[in-house]
């Protein structure tokens, strides 16, 4: 039930995305550029992360796990994704980076990444059993790759050409869930355990920052980025 | 000539629509349908006796009057199942299960708009070929599927509907440079009591008992937790039954299925784990599992196919 809210949540985000999705990104320098910085919270205590049912594999993957779909200290919220929304030009960025996504004692490390269409995902499998990295988009959350992974400690390189959260599972075990941003350019990032984030580069200039959470789901907020200075930003989730 | 299309259109229109009331209303409401009984069994039958898979003839070029073309035979032959929206939510899906009415399909009927194929000669994430498409079409996915063989349809007919279906995602388009190559598959080697035993060990190796069983009977740890796409619960394959094999139970069909993965479903590619040999040695202990294994036959026909295609 709680799986199935969260991908109706990641099909109305892609969805939006889709819509908004325009021309093909073009990477410029970037001189005298700010930054947009703040920290995302939650108002009051964060709900409580279920228990998992481990139900197999209990040597590797351990039992009495629980989700961790709401992580953060202080108020902080961690893997909060912070994104601008619509930008034609902007920093330079590694088209031919790999973004490391493992699978470690039954979980997706990190739960939560960012990624510039194009770019790689390397896949890993730490554990000495079978994961299958089964990633799913579209607004209707279908199949993307689907890959298996039996062996240990082999990256399997695959591209990620679709935009908004790529929902990230294994069937082999069915707890596994995480989450892979992507965006046609490089100005996204995800909130670290207090809750802060921080991009910069971005040319001075009127923005809508998209902020994306996988249960709490997804506000728009406008910042005004001036040259040279810093936009703070700022905004908490509540339930 | 269009005047024609649109004619044929037409009458496949109504043999379609025929077959899908029929489809709907043969089995009794309160009877489980019964797979040995009435129009759907004679149709199976019949279409999976008549024609050819693998086309023959040159594939018509791609233009506004075949996608349209196919559009109307779509009509007649593949909307009780696949729906008005091509979304998978036909008539007879729906019937059976929201009004218990009916056939009532093992999977839901594939949504071309979203087009994610399970049976493909493509790696995982690729779109199918146009070659895969016309396969699926003729020769159904009769197994745990329900999708009957087209391949009585006249090939341009089937082309029609390959370029329908193409017609209705963009992806074909916006995804176009991302494409990566279809898997080809040699002939395969003539399976030894060696090859089943080295496949034995590549079994265990790729883990494949997680979800098939130690026996492969459909029945390992994960099995009962599998969902596919339309999260609806999937079991995975019991190899022991020859004719549950979607993409063909030769050889080569068993290779592309583990290879490329089923896409919409929990079955993954390996192919990034497994090297040419190995591939071959896999597939000969899957088969080997079967009830009716037995290896000198199948050596025996391997030897006459072989001898039959050797000229002089």
């Amino acid at each position: 039930m709680k799986i199935k809210n969260s991908i109706k949540w990641a099909g109305v985000a892609s969805a939006l995305l889709l819509a908004s999705t325009a021309s093909a990104y073009e990477q410029i320098d970037v001189t005298n550029g700010g930054t947009i910085s703040g920290t995302i919270s939650f108002k009051g205590a964060l709900p409580a992360n279920p228990a998992l049912s481990i139900t197999k594999d209990k040597e590797t993957c351990g039992t009495g796990i629980t989700a961790d779909y709401y992580l953060g200290s202080g108020g902080g919220l961690q893997n909060v994704v912070v994104a601008i929304e619509s930008i034609d030009k902007g920093k330079k960025f590694k088209k031919r980076a790999i973004i490391p996504f493992d699978n470690k004692k039954c979980m997706f490390v990190p739960h939560v990444v960012t990624a510039v269409k194009g770019q790689k995902l390397g896949i890993n499998n730490s554990d000495p059993v079978l994961h299958n990295t089964h990633l799913y988009s579209g607004k209707k959350l279908k199949t993307m790759y689907n890959i298996a992974l039996p062996l240990m400690n082999k990256v399997i390189k695959k591209p990620l050409r679709k935009l908004g959260p790529v929902v990230v599972k294994c069937d082999a075990h069915e707890w596994m869930l995480g989450y892979v941003y992507v965006s046609k350019h490089p100005y996204s990032t995800v909130t670290a355990n207090n809750g802060s984030f921080s991009i910069g580069d971005v040319p001075a200039g009127n923005y809508k920052v998209k902020i994306w959470h996988e249960k709490l789901g997804e506000v728009s907020q406008d910042v005004t980025v001036a040259a040279g200075g810093t936009a703070k930003l700022n905004y908490s989730f509540s339930k | 000539m269009k005047k024609l299309a649109l004619k044929f259109g037409l009458l496949v229109t109504g043999i379609g629509l025929i077959a899908t009331v029929s489809m709907a209303v043969t089995a009794k409401p309160e009877k489980k349908s019964s797979s040995s009984e009435g129009f759907y069994t004679t149709f199976f039958k019949y279409s999976s006796e008549t024609g050819n898979i693998k086309p023959v003839g040159e594939s018509p070029p791609v233009n506004a009057g075949l996608i349209r073309y196919g559009e109307w035979s779509y009509r007649g032959f593949c909307v009780g199942c696949h729906g008005v929206k091509a979304d998978g939510n036909g008539a007879v899906w729906e019937l059976a299960e929201q009004y218990g009415q009916g056939h009532k399909l093992p999977r839901k009927p594939r949504d071309f708009t979203e087009a994610v194929y399970k049976v493909r000669s493509t790696p995982s994430g690729s779109l199918p070929t146009d070659e895969d498409l016309f396969a699926a079409i003729s020769r159904g996915l009769v197994a745990d599927e329900d999708m009957p063989a087209f391949k009585f349809l006249p090939e341009r007919d089937r082309w029609a509907i390959v370029a329908y279906i193409k017609s209705l995602t963009d992806r074909w388009e916006e995804e176009k440079d991302d494409q990566e190559d279809p898997v080809s598959v040699s002939n395969p080697p003539m399976p030894t009591a060696e090859l089943i035993a080295a496949g034995k060990d590549v079994y265990k190796l790729m883990k494949c008992a997680k979800c098939h069983g130690h026996l492969g009977k459909g029945d390992g740890p994960s099995a009962p937790q599998l969902k596919d796409d339309n999260d609806l619960p999937i079991e995975p394959r019991d190899f022991s039954d020859a004719s549950m094999f979607v993409a063909g139970s030769d050889p080569k069909g068993v290779y592309m299925t583990f290879t490329t993965g089923f896409d919409g479903t929990p079955m993954p590619s390996f192919a990034d784990f497994l090297e040419e040999q190995q591939r071959w040695e896999l597939v000969w202990y899957v088969i080997s599992l079967r009830n009716d294994w037995d290896i000198n036959k199948v050596r025996a026909d391997m030897l006459k196919a072989n001898a039959d295609k050797t000229p002089g």
